[in-house]
């Protein structure tokens, strides 16, 4: 009972938070034991998180408002973080704190209510003194504010004094929400530093409406559980967490942290906890038939009758795409303001979706709300019945026995075509009777997935200008879609230039790229100066090509050890070509025979030479039939790609003819 | 019984609304120009968003406070989908927003008018900067297409006119023409201006009490070309001027009277001061001990409150906390320093390289504060920002920039001297293998002002993350291909030296049984390609390693009849500019004898082993 009433306090008595002297929930560790956690024991890490602790609460309360009785939850959620910083990069790291929350104030005032705020923070130096950060220094700001300054948005904002590396560092912070429908509730354990206790404590009222689910559970573990009057208190721990760094072609990491979830349990009937969930959404959120005739016309499409053909849908797709411009943020929660969307001609995936399945509806085709989680995020998991998972609705089309689905994001060209990141994984229909979880599968083929890189270089005895033409397919295509997307004028050219100017022109004096928010391919032409180098020697000319293509992949590789495997969007192929002219009175010599490298796991490359009357050929690919390359294989990855640079790159001699 | 139709009444009020909205949209605004004055307006049609109409005024309201009005008309291009629909506006402590009109011309004839009232405001602190700082936008309904035309016009306060008068074209978002910049001045008083880049005279208007300098541009393309590697960073023209007699002396005082109520050292500073320098002899010592206590305690954090972005935090206030930005670092050392007797001053800089600064004119040309002291004629600087910096000597990034060091009535402009330690020394010994490339272990040392970033790097950073930055290095001063299979480096007084088991891939060319190779060809990286006489007339300065020495070893190469092994050996010092086109002519024919030996191909024969 002890236990449940310490936790109490963790997550919903805070009202003695600005006290003068701050009682902390928890210890600061043992100087002793603190000084054994160096920069040498640890010397890839800036900092070792010793406690991570995340309390969550839920109470349900009744009040009265408005001469009604008005029952919600009150949510309250405590973040405890104790952490020794071992350099600099750690010091501003967690010397710095910002923590931003949607501002309800005057509905709150309205119905007399308040949420509450607590921060804390105090050092541990390494001499035991120990520094805590006065109320004063702790800001909290309105972060957006209408013209008549109503806050949308606050943010509390704190800078700890005197923080240096071998300090330790805790913070706290407890945020106690009313009428909280909609937050997430799914916790991780891990995080991008190293962790000692990873510690998680859920109360719940009695009633018991959750159950819990952990990933993977045999590590996670069961919860211990205590109970009081009023309900149920879980905790779980877990230890010696290694870090999740951001790599390269990583798995994301909401995918590889460990965590534990809270859904709702499962009806008596024994169905899952889906259906509720999706009965309400759909009929908040989705479910909104304002689509009329005028708005089908408004968006450049022709009300016709009958159904619609496969062509038709894609004109549909083709047509939304095409005027309305897509955000770059997206929720589930938005959509239901289509009159909005269209007087904007702006919204998000979701609102997309929505007006899609309308039109779709008009023109007597089946079509069904999805939600999508993508690989660029993580799968969700079934068993875990929370629409936390989701960041937007998609739509699946199902015409002549055929199914497709269709998704609004900024990588998708207007003319559709399958997101990589929807490959392999699973979206969740959405139907009134419940939920099915179908299985993504696309059928990719290599010669589809090829980016090309063309090179026409007029060589001089000392230099050579160079044409130079990327057309990138697939998730390549869609990838630079997404960066391009919002750019225009300058700034869209200033981009272009520096993809040019990375690896394939030193200058270029003209930039241009296709209609790629609409193609599927995205092709970027220049010209300029080459980057390749030009030297003449007695009566040759020494001509060394440089490559984009190999070279972006190579960069992208730039740590020494490699933590996790190596997951490509999908297969792909780059298939390069220099085509460069033979200056007047020379010939080209030592044609190296074809060069073929490769290491396992279907990753090859090879360079093979060409001589016509006056050009000479240099014609190289790579393949990667793979989408995953073990955290082991690293090296050889980076061997590969760098003996493959520099053979491709291999000296290229004309000389003089007799 | 009378009744009302309910939808004649609808149809009456929406009217009504269409009328009132149209009469809106046509004389909305005292800021904005009427319509008449919109169609007239020439411009070139282009199918890329255009400013077509862009004007400054600085100006002085009723109570002699100046103000900055930026009115701009953007005609949409035919890209208008991709055009963001707020219209952004800045608001801060130096340049207070005061008023904010705006309209959209949509080219159906319809128009959107905004004022301050539809601004949503964004507070732009975040855990990295707390700030007074405001980013204001409205958000326009209706979509955007081709040819509408988007004006805004925006009034700031400048609260510290001092500051100066600063307007460069490259400010502008896209391509411009009808560009004009309107200066009133005080009958009595003065305009110094300068136009940077640029042959303009302003044109002189007189009205009652008030004379108007009015710059004009008819257009400006944003330049087509990439900056050449060494042309200056502000090439665009520019307009710097200021009201009234200012000097850089009365500039410094000014400064110096901001400042000075935040200098005021508390008891506690000045008992750290002490105890930190009273055991130390000389007040170049004294010095010493206090900058290594400001490095070694104070981080680097940006709190800028209440004008912050020119006056530092009270230093009593920086030591409580022990973070400050680069204000809070030099006060803090300065106000330590006068507590036990040495005599310091703070002085202003811009912290950049390859960024013109112009002597004659004494407005503010910085974004950097450091800290100046004299002894027996020698010059030291100090830059506590660094928080592993070298004492007495500045980042490689600040040699030869001009300082103004503030001392009351003594203010004036000095330039901060390179030091002549300062080295990169290339050492090691290659040998050829199957792939014409060259293996082997080398030794990269950075010596003095060089090594200041990697201290900073080793201090701030992991194991893991230094060694990728180190390899990023490499690649990037030495040769973009290198591959490196293991690193080391080591820290030691003022050098940091990296030892690397490298491969530099492909620089062995082989003919006709012959093998050559260069330093151009091992190191590409290390200097400039040769330059074309239009990129050479706008060198401006030089943004490599100046002072190197390159001594590698060929171990199974011998260049062609002499027995010993074949060795790429290259010593030089460079000047770093900033030139002008007097320096300039020299300075490429230094570079020209260095470039000489750099490109050389050495014919090369295998040693017998």
């Amino acid at each position: 009972m002890k236990t449940i009433a310490f936790f109490l306090s963790l997550v919903f008595w805070i009202s003695t938070a600005h006290s003068e002297e701050p009682q902390f929930y928890r210890q600061l560790p043992p100087l002793s034991e603190m000084n054994k956690i160096t920069a040498d024991k640890f010397r890839d890490a800036d900092a070792v998180i010793i406690l991570k602790e995340t309390a969550y609460g839920e109470r349900t309360r009744t009040f009265s408002a408005w001469a009604s009785l008005i029952t919600g939850e009150w949510i309250a959620t405590t973040e405890i973080l104790i952490a020794k910083v071992l350099n600099d990069h750690a010091v501003s790291h967690f010397g710095s704190f910002e923590y931003e929350f949607a501002d309800h104030t005057e509905l709150y005032k309205a119905l007399k209510v308040k949420a509450e705020f607590v921060f804390r923070a105090r050092v541990m130096k390494p001499d035991s003194t120990v520094l805590i950060l006065p109320d004063t220094s702790i800001s909290t700001i309105d972060a957006v504010t209408a013209s008549d300054d109503t806050p949308f948005l606050k943010k509390v904002i704190f800078k700890i004094p005197d923080v240096a590396p071998g300090d330790v560092v805790q913070i706290e912070q407890t945020h106690m929400q009313p009428f909280s429908d909609y937050v997430r509730r799914i916790f991780f354990y891990h995080d991008r530093y190293p962790i000692l206790y990873s510690n998680l404590t859920i109360y719940v009222p009695s009633q018991d409406k959750f159950d819990f689910l952990s990933f993977p559970p045999e590590v996670v573990g069961k919860p211990t559980l205590v109970e009081d009057k009023n309900g149920w208190m879980y905790s779980w721990g877990v230890r010696n967490l290694r870090a999740i760094p951001v790599e390269a072609f990583a798995k994301p990491f909401g995918e590889v942290s460990y965590l534990t979830a809270m859904v709702k349990k499962l009806h008596k009937d024994g169905s899952d906890g889906w259906k509720p969930l999706v009965k309400e959404y759909l009929k908040s959120f989705a479910d909104k038939r304002s689509v009329n005739k005028s708005f089908v016309e408004e968006i450049g499409l022709k009300e016709e009758d009958g159904k619609a053909t496969w062509d038709e849908v894609e004109e549909i797709y083709t047509a939304l795409r095409k005027n309305i411009r897509l955000f770059s943020v997206n929720s589930i929660y938005s959509g239901s303001d289509l009159r909005s969307v269209l007087d904007k001609r702006a919204g998000d995936a979701t609102a997309l979706a929505n007006i899609m399945l309308e039109v779709l509806g008009r023109r007597e085709v089946s079509a069904t709300p999805l939600l999508i989680r993508d690989r660029r995020k993580g799968a969700y998991e079934r068993s875990v019945s929370t629409l936390g998972w989701f960041d937007r609705m998609a739509v699946l089309v199902s015409l002549d026995g055929g199914e497709k689905v269709y998704d609004f994001d900024r990588s998708i060209p207007s003319h559709y075509e399958h997101p990589w990141y929807l490959h392999r994984t699973t979206v969740m229909a959405l139907y009134d009777t419940g939920v099915s979880h179908l299985y993504v599968e696309l059928p990719l083929q290599l010669e589809k997935l090829v980016s090309h890189e063309k090179h026409r270089v007029d060589l001089k005895r000392s230099s050579a200008t160079d044409s130079v033409t990327f057309t990138f397919t697939a998730a390549h295509a869609q990838r630079m879609r997404t960066q391009l997307y919002p750019l225009s004028g300058n700034r869209l050219s200033d981009r272009l230039r520096n993809i040019l100017e990375q690896f394939a022109l030193s200058s270029a004096e003209t930039t241009s790229v296709n209609d790629f928010r609409d193609e599927r391919e995205l092709r970027i032409t220049g010209t300029g100066e080459a980057q390749a180098s030009v030297s003449s020697i007695d009566s040759f000319i020494v001509f060394r090509p440089k490559n984009h293509l190999v070279h972006d992949l190579r960069s992208r590789f730039t740590q020494g050890v490699r933590h996790s495997d190596i997951c490509f969007d999908e297969p792909f192929c780059y298939a390069m070509e220099w085509r460069v002219n033979i200056p007047a009175g020379f010939t080209p010599m030592h044609i190296a025979e074809q060069t073929t490298l490769g290491m396992d796991q279907g990753i090859t490359s090879s360079i093979r030479y060409k001589t016509h009357e006056n050009t000479f050929e240099i014609l190289a690919d790579l393949i990667v039939n793979t989408e995953i390359v073990q955290a082991s294989k690293y090296q050889d990855l980076l061997n590969f790609l760098d003996k493959s640079i520099a053979t491709i790159e291999r000296d290229i001699t004309f000389v003089r003819k007799h | 019984m009378h009744t009302r139709n309910p939808l004649r009444s609808l149809a009456f009020l929406c009217c009504f609304a269409a009328l009132l909205s149209w009469l809106a949209g046509c004389g909305a605004g005292k800021l904005l120009l009427n319509r008449e004055t919109v169609a007239k307006l020439s411009y070139t049609p282009s199918s890329e968003h255009r400013i077509i109409f862009f004007e400054k005024l600085f100006t002085y309201d009723q109570s002699g406070k100046q103000r900055e009005t930026t009115h701009q008309i953007v005609r949409v291009g035919q890209n208008a989908n991709a055009l963001s629909p707020a219209l952004v506006v800045h608001d801060n402590t130096i340049d207070k927003l005061l008023e904010f009109e705006a309209r959209v011309i949509h080219s159906d004839g319809d128009v959107e008018t905004f004022s301050s009232s539809d601004l949503t405001n964004f507070n732009l602190s975040n855990s990295r900067q707390i700030a007074e700082r405001y980013l204001k936008s409205a958000y326009v309904k209706e979509k955007i297409t081709p040819g509408d035309l988007i004006e805004t016009v925006w009034v700031h306060e400048c609260t510290l006119p001092q500051l100066g008068i600063q307007f460069s074209l490259s400010e502008l978002d896209y391509s411009a023409e009808n560009i004009s910049c309107s200066i009133e001045v005080r009958v009595g008083d003065t305009l110094q201006y300068l136009v940077a880049n640029d042959n303009l005279t302003p044109s002189r208007k007189d009205t009652l009490g008030m004379k108007t300098f009015t710059f004009k541009w008819k257009s400006y393309a944003q330049p087509s070309h990439k900056r050449h590697e060494l042309e200056k960073t502000n090439r665009a023209p520019a307009l710097y001027a200021v009201r009234g007699p200012q000097s850089w002396r009365s500039y410094g005082d000014w400064y110096a009277d901001l400042l000075a109520s935040k200098l005021q050292a508390g008891s506690e500073v000045a008992k750290a001061a002490h105890d930190i320098a009273d055991s130390k002899s000389t007040a170049k010592e004294k010095l010493d001990a206090i900058f290594e206590y400001c490095q070694r305690n104070v981080r680097y954090e940006l709190v800028a409150l209440a004008q912050g972005e020119i006056i530092p935090n009270h230093v009593d206030a920086t030591f409580a906390r022990k973070y400050g930005d680069c204000k809070d670092y030099s006060s803090l050392m300065h106000a330590m320093a006068r507590s036990v007797g040495v005599k310091t001053d703070l002085a202003l800089c811009y912290r950049g390289r390859g960024r013109e600064f112009f002597d004659e004119m004494p407005v503010s040309q910085f974004n950097h504060l450091i800290l100046h002291f004299e002894d027996n004629g020698r010059h030291y600087w100090y830059d506590g920002t660094n928080r592993v910096g070298l004492s007495g000597v500045t980042t490689f990034d600040l040699v030869n920039a001009r300082a103004l060091v503030i001392e009351k009535e003594h203010s004036r402009l000095a330039t901060i001297q390179e030091s002549a330690d300062n080295l990169l020394s290339i050492t090691g010994a290659l040998r050829g293998n199957a792939s014409n490339g060259l293996s082997g272990d080398v030794t990269i040392e950075f010596r003095n002002q060089f090594a200041i970033d990697f201290f900073w790097l080793d201090f701030q950073t992991n194991h893991e993350k230094m060694t990728t930055y180190l390899t990023e290095t490499l690649q990037e001063i030495l040769n973009e291909d290198i591959i490196v299979q293991h690193l080391a480096w080591k820290s030691e007084k003022s050098n940091f030296s990296i030892t690397a088991t490298c491969e530099f891939p492909n620089c062995v060319t082989s003919l006709q049984g012959n093998s050559y190779t260069g330093i151009s060809r091992v190191l590409p990286a290390l200097l400039p390609r040769e330059q074309g006489t239009a990129e050479r007339n706008l060198t401006f300065y030089f943004p490599y390693y100046n002072r190197v020495s390159l001594d590698l070893t060929l171990a199974d190469f011998m260049i062609f009849g002499q027995p010993e092994p074949a060795k790429l050996q290259l010593k030089y010092e460079l000047p770093v500019g900033p030139f002008d086109a007097s320096t300039r002519t020299n300075f490429h024919s230094r570079l020209d004898s260095v470039l000489n030996s750099f490109s050389v191909a050495h014919k090369l024969t295998h040693r017998p082993s």
